[in-house]
């Protein structure tokens, strides 16, 4: 056999679309904050909507690139990035925070906190108790059963709560972004954990073949391994501490970043933009309707988020049962 | 230099559990080695060792003069490319993509070269869930092939023939005798011995039972013992029960 040689494989059609999303995406960002005329009232359009705005991209884009993260670690397309119990965490160190009686702010960084506690355990028994050949759903199950655990804290919080404080938790809870965004940590995050995420990429592909064989290709699987649940881990923390936990971006997008991808020969690096792209303008797009649907009262975007994105998966998974009933991968 | 790989008292244990005692092993360049045994003996395992998966064993095992231990996992994947037993894929991938996503440097073209050889370029756009388990295997195969550079040295397989049909079985064992580098494979028939390797490993009874040339391995009172019945071995040097 001789010696490949060495080429640029990117099809031109791959940057076509990966050009197409940064535009699609500039544009929406750009409709969403000029529609209903919040740029008439500057106050309005720089305090309210721009960060409203801003921290909804940056939300979308880090769940869904902890989503895709997290399906690459665990070698399962259903991962979704609350699936380590960081929601959980964050809502229980919130609540806490809450019926204590501390400002916004401190409930914020509390929330961080509570997430980066939880994944910071899971790291811990990551490293602890998963071999290189080893099956890692340990992780993932462990995962689970600490979120059980730690809902039924919340539960217990929330009856313990004050009556008027309910509401509010109980928003931030289904994912909601008002008040959201001032001091644009999602919106900064999501690029720094986009940077950060890159130089992973043709590691994480080989990671997904397999922990052997990712091995054997020469990734130091141990290593990545512990990259992956920190950045993703990252990731999750800053867009719960933002808005709560917002379901199903985590899950939806990476799994049709996926599959758009897939046939158009776009490799894992195009993989994560489109996932930050994508997973932005759903939220952006989940967000601008939350507000207008049953203005002037607003609905947590987390409701809408679920609300599309469950019957489109549902939809896409009937139609790969349907065209191959052996069923078979996502 | 002619050795390759070389094993100093290396013991395989999976957990706790010891798997085969300690022996020394060498393999030079140029040489098709056999592991031979019965299931659950530790062929696997033996191959995970020599991979550097297992920590324990890493400093009993020489790879071109240095012990595993001193040498990174890319160095180590630059000299040795591997054909797992098994490959499950849970993602919408297609099968070029797979093989692209193991050597992320080579050409479209070349991947689309290996796929031929292996009988899998009309399913390079095929996603891998829907190949036949024969189809998957020869994936592994290409997916090892086109890691193959100047620089490799070592090629480890993992009972690459365990789902081929018999036309595949020959055309692939016809390839291994045409590689350059060094080969160490797991096998289950006896009769695919002699038509790939120069050498044998026996294992039985959590030890090494018998090494060295096939002629001097493959005997039916050596197999006889290693498998614990009577195997016989007629005049072209068939193995039958």
């Amino acid at each position: 056999m001789s010696n490949p040689t060495h080429s640029e494989n990117q099809q031109p059609k791959a940057i076509v679309w990966l050009w197409t999303s940064v535009f699609v995406a500039l544009m929406v960002v750009c409709l969403a904050l000029s529609v209903d005329g919040a740029y008439r009232s500057p106050e309005i359009f720089w305090q309210l909507r721009l960060p409203r705005v801003l921290a909804g991209f940056g939300v979308g884009g880090l769940l869904a690139l902890a989503g895709l993260l997290l399906q690459a670690l665990l070698r399962n397309p259903l991962a979704e990035p609350y699936m380590l119990g960081a929601a959980s965490g964050a809502s229980f160190a919130l609540l806490i925070g809450t019926v204590m009686g501390w400002a916004w702010w401190a409930l914020q960084g509390l929330a961080f906190v509570g997430a980066v506690v939880v994944l910071t355990l899971m790291w811990w028994l990551l490293r602890r108790f998963t071999r290189l050949e080893g099956d890692i759903s340990i992780v993932l199950l462990l995962g689970i059963l600490l979120s059980a655990l730690l809902n039924a804290g919340v539960n217990v919080l929330l009856l313990l709560m004050p009556e008027r404080a309910l509401r509010g938790a109980l928003f931030w809870m289904m994912g909601d972004l008002a008040g959201a965004g001032q001091h644009y940590l999602a919106w900064c995050g999501v690029w720094l954990c986009l940077i950060l995420a890159l130089p992973l990429a043709s590691k994480i592909s080989a990671l997904m073949r397999g922990a052997l064989i990712a091995h054997a290709v020469g990734v130091s699987v141990q290593k990545v391994r512990v990259q992956l649940l920190l950045l993703a881990g990252l990731a999750t923390a800053i867009a719960v501490s933002e808005a709560g936990a917002v379901g199903f971006v985590g899950l939806v997008v990476p799994h049709f970043v996926k599959l758009f991808s897939t046939r158009r020969g776009i490799g894992m690096r195009g993989v994560m933009l489109l996932c930050v792209l994508w997973g932005g303008v759903l939220l952006v797009l989940a967000d601008g309707l939350a507000r207008a649907l049953m203005a002037p009262m607003q609905l947590p975007v987390g409701v809408l988020t679920i609300a599309i994105g469950a019957p489109f998966l549902a939809w896409q998974l009937l139609a790969r049962m349907r065209a191959n009933p052996a069923g078979g991968a996502l | 230099m002619n050795t390759l790989l070389q094993c100093q008292q290396l013991s395989i244990r999976v957990g706790q559990k010891p798997l085969i005692a300690p022996f020394d092993w060498q393999v030079n360049v140029g040489e098709r080695w056999a592991v031979l045994g019965q299931n659950g003996v530790g062929k696997t395992a033996l191959l995970h060792a020599l991979l550097g998966v297992d920590g324990r064993c890493r400093s009993n095992i020489y790879l071109s003069g240095l012990p595993l231990s001193e040498l990174s996992v890319q160095a180590q994947a630059q000299q040795r490319v591997w054909v797992p037993q098994r490959y499950d894929e849970p993602f919408t991938i297609t099968v070029a993509q797979a093989v692209h996503s193991v050597a992320p440097d080579v050409s479209a073209a070349y991947v689309l070269k290996q796929l031929d050889v292996f009988g899998l370029r009309e399913h390079a756009q095929a996603w891998v869930h829907q190949l036949s388990g024969g189809e998957r295997q020869r994936l592994t195969w290409a997916m090892a092939a086109v890691r193959v550079t100047d620089a490799t040295r070592l090629c480890l397989l993992d009972e690459p023939f365990s789902a081929q049909d018999i036309v595949w079985q020959s055309w692939l064992l016809q390839y291994l005798r045409e590689q350059k580098h060094a080969l160490i494979a797991t096998v289950h028939d006896l009769n695919q011995v002699r038509a790939f390797a120069t050498h044998v490993l026996l294992l039985a009874e959590g030890k090494v039972l018998a090494q060295g040339e096939v002629v001097d391995v493959m005997r039916s009172e050596v197999l006889s013992e290693a498998f614990g019945v009577s195997l016989h071995i007629d005049d072209a040097g068939w193995v039958f029960v």
